[in-house]
């Protein structure tokens, strides 16, 4: 028998990946936009 | 998917690949994110896997795999930042006080956050191809045969590999106390 549910679990990774700053997200998508193949 | 758009990408469209990517790049960061622990650590695994990706697009031989291939560049370049850092055993780990979103509430808050966190200071002691699999199904909602698409593994691997991230989990939870 697990001794660790999914919903506990799943809240503490949501949890974790919330902790992005909006700089760091508009940062990030920015640099999907290659200028060339370098 | 868009199997025209990954062709255009492919033959060196840098609009084509932003149009690919950019609608990913929340969930992809999200994933960073949960698997390190670290901004900064995320940040740079971010910048490497789009970089690679548009390094290597031309190799992309099935454009289907498009996501499973992005995904796959990215838990890879997670793997390398973590190795790079990997004397720093816990880190980033929110302190009493410093928690907001997400944070447990109601009467049991504070129990709940204790065990949070005890949880979060387990999921640090695991391996990175552990949190991988747990970050890839318990968070971004994959199923077995799409973590297996990513890993380029069996469905059957990557059924066992998940339990036993799991398990690891489950143990580091338990030196912990929290359970």
């Amino acid at each position: 028998m697990s001794v660790l549910d999914d919903d506990t679990l799943r809240a503490m990774l949501a949890d974790r990946a919330d902790r992005l700053s909006p700089n760091t997200a508009g940062l990030v998508r920015a640099l999907c936009s290659p200028c060339c193949r370098c | 998917m868009d199997p025209d758009r990954v062709e255009q990408a492919r033959s060196g469209d840098p609009s084509a690949f932003e149009a690919l990517v950019e609608p990913r790049v929340g969930q992809m960061t999200r994933t960073a994110m949960a698997i390190l622990g670290s901004e900064a650590d995320a940040r740079d695994a971010m910048q490497d896997a789009l970089i690679t990706a548009w390094r290597e697009l031309a190799a992309l031989r099935d454009p289907e795999a498009f996501d499973a291939w992005l995904t796959r560049i990215l838990v890879n370049r997670c793997k390398r930042g973590l190795r790079g850092v990997a004397s720093r055993r816990v880190r980033e780990v929110p302190v009493d006080g410093l928690v907001g979103a997400g944070e447990p509430s109601g009467p049991d808050t504070a129990a709940a956050s204790l065990e949070r966190r005890a949880l979060e200071r387990a999921f640090e002691r695991i391996s990175v191809d552990e949190r991988t699999l747990l970050v890839l199904h318990h968070l971004d909602g994959r199923s077995l045969a799409e973590i297996a698409s990513v890993l380029k593994v069996p469905e059957g691997t990557a059924k066992s590999r998940l339990f036993a991230a799991r398990k690891s989990l489950e143990k580091a939870l338990a030196r912990e106390g929290g359970r």
